[in-house]
């Protein structure tokens, strides 16, 4: 039988307990659950949307979500993948909203002569430029974030919590609600696509 | 039946047609990421954020197969870039700011659902949105206009109390003077005394009162008049009932509904030698409470009216027990000096709490 938790601390308590004590009206609880998720939740959304101020408006927004749906949240089911779900989807809906020009612009400058727009990178071959490398002229940090952003977001987004929030493919698969071999592909695109813009960001053309 | 979770790697995928140019791993490549990935991901078990420098540092050895460690040191390289940005911290005031959004948006929600009920015409017992805007305006300006009438009928009610009360302490004042060789009523005192420390006992029993107002309430203590009648209806803080058994004062500043003959002469009068005098009031104007204490208040014209009815005028009973409604604080004269201002002595503008009348027949009214 589950522990409803209703004596332990709230810190002790796991996701979905917390989730519970919201619903059954203890105050305290969805700030814990805030708290616990503001750093992992905030880096995701900064690194998807680019944009600091944007993360900050998604991520209450998330959490307005997390309130108001919490009547139909089953907890016999884990909540982080739901948190990172409906945050996820508020940044989709925020990006359609604020289309990137800078994205588009980013993706020009890589080569465009493959058919149907795709082709296939062997990372052995491909002469990638190490961070201390490339020209001073601008800051490798500036160029990741650049880089990143361009990505599309379908493939940002896989590449985001794969990496940085180190979640299993089934994980991610959970949280998109996309087939395990979709996650897959994405994240296969992620990553080739980023090397091919780090190239050409790194090392620009001299025509 | 193929499994509908799991998709060929370099299958089309739709969402592809979104963006630009999409480039994949070849299949080695992507096998030393999946393996990559696999092992970070059980690293914390499948939970937890990375994005500091060097978490991925030999994770290349574990599940990856043999002849792909040259392709996962490759991955390895181009995947650590991503830490080349590092994670940019929220504010440290965000959970605080996004609880006070959820709480401002249930508020928002519960002022919708009430508006969404006010304008569904079933939920209001018949009678529908605008109709009740229209009865509501109607109540408004009905109520604007009244209020005005109410506001000074409720004064003029209040002023009749008090100068009834006022007249009821003319009659207590005669019953006390028949008892007490035709005195006002007045305890131990004598001039150069304090005399504005209302609810200060005396330092013994045998000193003086250490307040005007101890003197008048020598008329409750003594049973001529009750502490309700003895006050003004218009005064919050007046105390209603006498206070304790032996009390000799009123409780503090604030209770004291009239101001008083001041009693620091050096001579006491009889009552029936001054019978147009002023000798009782509503509260000077002049000595307003400040921090539990009386002050005098030199900001304040000599002739403003008491406060007690609102800046209107006051009440005052003179020695014979007429009681008359002025507007101005004052009145003729005992004798041939003209005018006399019920709030001063005569010749005095400064006051330090110890002053005492010009002359035994100087009204000075002092709470």
């Amino acid at each position: 039988m589950q522990d409803s938790g209703q004596t332990a601390p709230l810190e002790d308590l796991t996701d979905e307990q917390l989730l519970g004590r919201h619903r059954s009206g203890d105050d305290g609880a969805l700030e814990v659950l805030i708290e616990r998720y503001r750093l992992e939740l905030f880096h995701f959304l900064a690194r998807f949307v680019g944009n600091r101020t944007s993360a900050d408006d998604i991520f209450q927004e998330a959490f307005i979500q997390v309130h108001i749906s919490a009547g139909t949240f089953d907890i016999s089911r884990r909540f982080k993948p739901w948190l990172f779900t409906i945050a996820a989807n508020k940044a989709r809906d925020h990006l359609r909203k604020n289309k990137r020009q800078k994205a588009a612009s980013l993706s020009a400058t890589v080569d465009q002569n493959q058919e149907g727009g795709r082709a296939f990178i062997d990372l052995m071959e491909a002469d990638l430029p190490l961070p201390q490398e490339i020209a001073q002229e601008k800051e490798t940090g500036q160029i990741v974030r650049d880089v990143v952003s361009s990505l599309p977001e379908h493939l940002r987004e896989v590449l985001l919590l794969a990496y940085f929030n180190r979640m299993a493919y089934r994980e991610i698969a959970e949280n998109l609600g996309i087939p395990l071999g979709t996650v897959k592909s994405r994240l296969h695109a992620a990553v080739g696509t980023f090397a091919e813009l780090w190239k050409a960001q790194a090392v620009p053309d001299d025509d | 039946m193929p499994d509908p979770t799991h998709q060929n790697p370099g299958a089309h995928d739709p969402a592809d047609k979104a963006g630009g140019p999409i480039h994949r791993l070849c299949e080695l490549d992507g096998q030393a990421l999946d393996a990559l990935l696999a092992a970070m991901a059980s690293e914390t078990g499948g939970a937890g954020e990375t994005g500091k420098a060097g978490t991925i540092g030999g994770i290349e050895r574990g599940p990856v197969s043999a002849g792909l460690g040259e392709r996962c040191e490759k991955v390895r390289e181009l995947l650590a870039l991503l830490e080349q940005d590092p994670a940019q911290d929220p504010a440290g005031d965000l959970t605080a700011r996004t609880l006070e959004a959820i709480r401002a948006h249930e508020q928002r929600q519960r002022f919708s659902q009430q508006v969404q009920m006010l304008a569904e015409p079933r939920r209001t017992i018949g009678v529908n949105w605008h109709q009740l805007v229209t009865a509501a305006a109607v109540f408004i300006i009905g109520a604007s206009l009244l209020m005005p009438v109410m506001e000074r009928q409720k004064a003029d009610s209040y002023r009749i109390t008090g100068a009834a009360n006022m007249g009821l302490a003319g009659q207590a004042m005669a019953s006390y003077a028949a008892d007490n060789q035709g005195q006002m009523p007045r305890g131990n005192t004598r001039p150069g005394m304090i005399w504005w420390n209302v609810g200060q006992a005396p330092a013994a029993s045998n000193q003086g009162a250490r307040s005007n107002s101890a003197h008048l309430y020598r008329l409750v203590r003594n049973g001529y008049i009750s502490a309700a009648e003895l006050s003004c209806p218009e005064n919050a803080y007046a105390n209603r009932t006498r206070l304790t058994h032996d009390d000799f004062d009123w409780s503090g500043p604030r209770s004291v509904s009239f101001s008083y003959q001041n009693q620091y002469t050096a001579r006491a009068i009889r009552l029936d030698e001054a019978a147009d005098m002023a000798i009782l009031a509503d509260r000077n104007p002049l000595y307003p409470v400040y921090q539990g204490r009386i002050v005098f208040d030199e900001t304040t014209p000599m002739n403003a009216p008491s406060r007690a009815h609102r800046g209107a005028g006051q009440n005052v009973l003179a020695a014979n027990g007429v009681v008359t409604w002025r507007v101005r604080p004052i009145v003729d004269s005992f004798g041939d000096n003209g005018l006399d201002n019920i709030w001063k002595a005569t010749g005095i503008d400064f006051y330090t709490g110890r002053e005492t009348p010009a002359d035994p027949f100087d009204s000075m009214l002092v709470p």
